[in-house]
């Protein structure tokens, strides 16, 4: 890392350090309170009392939402799906993109043409869902993995990526009698693995945040997802409303247990894949 | 090899995509085709209930029995035919007991039991998240993998897909099979009718409610030496003096509102009474939705925008969104009048009772109308229109209806709402146990939502009882028993319904939901802008609302009524 000279270049750097580090302070004050509401007494939250620091700290409200069934068990089975939707999603991403980065292939351009215009074209909700429909998957995990089984977007990026290893490494494989399927597996997946972390992280928050496939093509309670199970905790207050009932209504402090829980995968995720950000996506920026 | 394989696959990726796209196309038009057609029965008339009066119930007929009694009852021993699968929706809430699921625990066990042996009918359930269940039910009605029973709190719902043939006209079937609905839900059962045809069976609610009440610091006005206000005058005074008096110390505020753009409860009933209804065709026009822009209401806001202005209202109070400053406020004493949910505050008066050691809060009627008498907007009579797509088999519509009036037996629905195995307090009422209980005999968490006919239990509008229901079962002790009993008799000052009818006219049918959220904004604009800038900012405001369709609906709404005769 370059010194930093003048009094100038170090005045620039405090006020962006200052400014980011508020910005920072600002974006983690929600945060905050729905952590501290999760260790707090039903009390206080129900007087609004609870800012950024719990007030009667308990870890009651952990231990019911993972009493709850329904949470439990969709935290369990969100993660088993995260982590095969993932899997399959690089699986096709890669096998798309590794013969479309090759130059030579006949009708390159067009079928990439064809995936480009899958980004532009949605049909909308209910033709998806007369699709999923149609291809039995109604109710099924599949509806959850095969529709969004490859991004169009995700799947350029990695193209770009292997468009940028120099075509030297690429013959000299060919000449040591790698076929196409080694050549990728054992001489390219490894050169381009910050690209493949960072997407398969792109692909696992995707997953882990969606819930609208959840809700239309789901009809059993039991492949429900977390987030699912977490928005009808969130909405409760809003429906007691309608339904002019407010017995019944989900504690705040389960509540935020609840989004603290879900939200832990990917805190926990995100330190490790971060280093590939950068790297990832640059691989891919220009080709080499 | 494998690049022709890669070639297929694409192919195929692309295929999918085509045929998907050119679906839109279809779905689009189906969509827009359904949303445009013009009500098929314009002239015919719609029961609506009670308009109006003391007695709410007075003007329900008895359609529903009528209903019900005009075709030939079935006899008890044709209820038991050939085996039937039907399929219901039930509302998930993510709280089922561990190891089971919503569609299959021990209450629905026992619920298939009873069917099975009564009416040899095997029961599935399809689980729909509750707070996208109006999304979900669309989707399915659309894909036609709806379950043979569906329900929606939402009218509109209701009305487009009985106007355009998606429901099953049960006029008939419930005439045959719906006694126990006629009989023991029939307050509710009117809106279900659109002209003279039965497209739903409506859940009768239970205990009777005011849609919102007021609360007064009783400890403040015996501070102040004055009476319990009668008046908005009278309450006026009382504002004016906790905020000379500081009564809440130096962040006194005398009345507490909150911003919640989903809902009018924090100024409805105050702006109601100003407004005169001279005819039945004015309470129809200008029911709660619209009432703040019905004639006369202008006063009321600009009695709001007075108080605001004077620093007796929360200040910046439509930023509260989420009601935390007002929960806040409320529970640390600063308040000193509220206008809420009828049990919205209970949990903040609860913590600012058991602090100060007395009671402090207590319900208030104090919005006269111009004639000095009072108008307390109650919860109709129904819950939710429960219906059966018109894809479902003629055999299948047997089945749910004689599913749903099995269920519309108070036994039946005593045994679902406490569960099968529920046990009686002192009292003699079944206990709603703690979730928890549920939880350990395999029950889920909500029964209610597997009871989708009857919560009209015969205790539940004995007001002393529930009073006393409400003093024992409180956690902590905050409030005593004349105090909920006090509170049923407020509410019952001026108890009032505004008549409804199942019709919704196509300009409600197109802006209604938009206008219903602008008229919140409108409000909280007008209330809180400077007090010379009033007339300029409610002209401003009413003309973006009339711009945006409100007119047309006014319109709508009164030629619908004059139709009616």
């Amino acid at each position: 890392m370059s010194a930093l000279n003048s009094k100038g270049e170090k005045l620039f750097q405090l006020f962006w350090t200052i400014f980011f580090i508020l910005i920072t302070c600002i974006a983690m004050v929600p945060i905050l309170r729905v952590i501290s509401m999760s260790f707090s007494a039903k009390e206080a939250i129900n007087a609004s009392r609870v800012t950024i620091l719990p007030i009667g700290f308990n870890t009651e409200a952990y231990v019911k939402s993972f009493q709850s069934g329904s949470f439990a068990r969709a935290f369990g089975y969100s993660i088993m799906l995260m982590l095969a939707s993932t899997v399959v999603n690089l699986v096709m991403t890669v096998l798309a993109a590794y013969p479309l980065s090759k130059k030579n292939l006949v009708g390159g351009s067009v079928i990439m043409t064809m995936f480009v215009l899958t980004m532009y074209l949605n049909p909308g909700v209910i033709p998806e869902y007369l699709n999923v429909r149609d291809f039995k998957l109604i109710d099924t995990v599949w509806a959850l993995i095969i529709p969004g089984a490859l991004s169009a977007y995700n799947m350029i990026i990695m193209c770009n990526s292997f468009r940028g290893i120099d075509s030297a490494i690429y013959e000299a494989a060919k000449i040591d009698g790698c076929s196409e399927f080694r050549t990728l597996t054992s001489v390219i997946l490894p050169l381009v693995y910050p690209t493949l972390a960072t997407l398969g992280l792109f692909y696992a928050v995707g997953r882990w945040n969606s819930i609208s496939d959840v809700l239309y093509y789901i009809n059993s309670s039991k492949y429900f997802t977390v987030q699912m199970v977490l928005k009808q905790f969130v909405e409760s207050v809003k429906i007691s409303v309608e339904e002019g009932m407010t017995s019944n209504l989900v504690a705040d402090n389960i509540k935020s247990a609840s989004i603290v829980i879900s939200m832990l995968p990917m805190l926990i995720v995100y330190p490790f894949v971060q280093r590939f950000f950068t790297k990832g996506i640059m691989i891919g920026a220009v080709k080499g | 090899m494998r690049k022709k394989s890669l070639m297929k696959k694409s192919l195929a990726l692309v295929l999918v995509a085509a045929m998907a796209a050119a679906m839109a196309g279809c779905g689009g038009k189906t969509d827009s085709d359904s949303s445009t057609q013009t009500p098929a029965n314009d002239s015919s008339s719609s029961q609506g209930e009670s308009s109006g009066g003391s007695d709410a119930t007075e003007g329900t007929d008895s359609a529903g029995e009528a209903d019900a009694a005009g075709g030939e009852t079935a006899a008890a021993g044709d209820l038991f035919g050939d085996e039937v699968d039907l399929n219901v929706m039930v509302w998930d809430r993510g709280d089922a007991a561990p190891n089971t699921t919503t569609e299959d625990n021990n209450l629905t066990k026992w619920i298939q039991q009873q069917v099975k042996e009564q009416f040899n009918i095997n029961v599935t359930y399809t689980a729909v998240p509750r707070s996208e269940s109006d999304d979900k039910v669309n989707i399915m009605m659309s894909g036609g993998t709806s379950p043979d029973i569906v329900f929606t709190y939402d009218q509109d719902l209701y009305y487009n897909y009985a106007n355009s043939g998606a429901l099953t006209d049960l006029t008939e079937v419930y005439a045959q099979y719906g006694s126990n609905i006629a009989k023991y839900c029939e307050e509710a059962q009117p809106i279900g009718l659109l002209g003279d045809a039965r497209y739903a069976v409506m859940k009768q609610r239970g205990t009777e409610s005011a849609r919102h009440l007021s609360y007064i610091r009783k400890d403040w006005l015996d501070e102040l030496g004055m009476e319990v206000p009668k008046t908005k005058a009278e309450l006026g005074e009382y504002l004016q003096a906790v905020k000379d008096k500081n009564l809440g110390g130096s962040k006194t505020i005398p009345w507490g509102m909150s911003g919640r753009s989903d809902t009018e409860k924090g100024y409805l009933n105050f702006i109601g009474s100003y407004v005169n209804f001279e005819t039945p065709c004015d309470e129809y026009v200008y029911n709660e939705t619209y009432v703040v822009v019905a004639p006369g209401a202008k006063d009321g806001l600009k009695q709001l925008n007075e108080w605001y202005n004077a620093g007796l209202i929360s200040q910046d109070f439509p930023t509260d969104t989420s009601e935390d400053v007002l929960k806040s406020d409320v529970a640390n004493g600063s308040v000193g009048f509220i206008l809420d949910d009828v049990t919205a505050r209970d949990d903040q008066i609860a913590v600012l009772n058991t602090e100060i050691g007395h009671e402090t809060f207590i319900p208030v009627q104090c919005f006269d109308l111009p004639d000095g008498s009072y108008r307390t907007p109650f919860e109709q009579r129904y819950a939710m229109f429960v219906m059966i797509p018109a894809t479902v088999s003629e055999e299948k519509v047997v089945a749910a209806m004689k599913y749903l009036n099995w269920m519309a037996d108070p036994e039946v629905a005593v045994n679902i709402y406490y569960t099968p195995e529920h046990e009686y307090d002192e009292l003699g009422l079944p206990i709603d146990a703690p979730k928890e209980k549920k939880h350990e005999k395999g029950y889920p968490g909500t029964c209610d939502d597997l009871s989708i006919m009857n919560q009209n239990f015969e205790w539940v509008n004995d007001a002393a009882l529930n009073a006393k229901s409400a003093f024992m079962n409180q956690n902590p002790q905050w409030a005593t028993e004349e105090w909920y009993k006090s509170r049923s008799d407020v509410m019952d000052i001026g108890k009032y319904r505004y008549p409804v009818f199942s019709y919704k006219c196509e300009a409600e049918q197109m802006y209604g939901a938009d206008i219903k959220t602008r008229m919140v904004g409108f409000v909280y604009k007008t209330i809180c802008c400077p007090a010379d800038q009033f007339e300029a900012t409610y002209e401003a405001g009413y003309n973006e609302l009339v711009n945006a369709g409100l007119q047309k609906i006014l319109d709508g709404r009164t030629e619908y009524f004059n139709s009616q005769g």
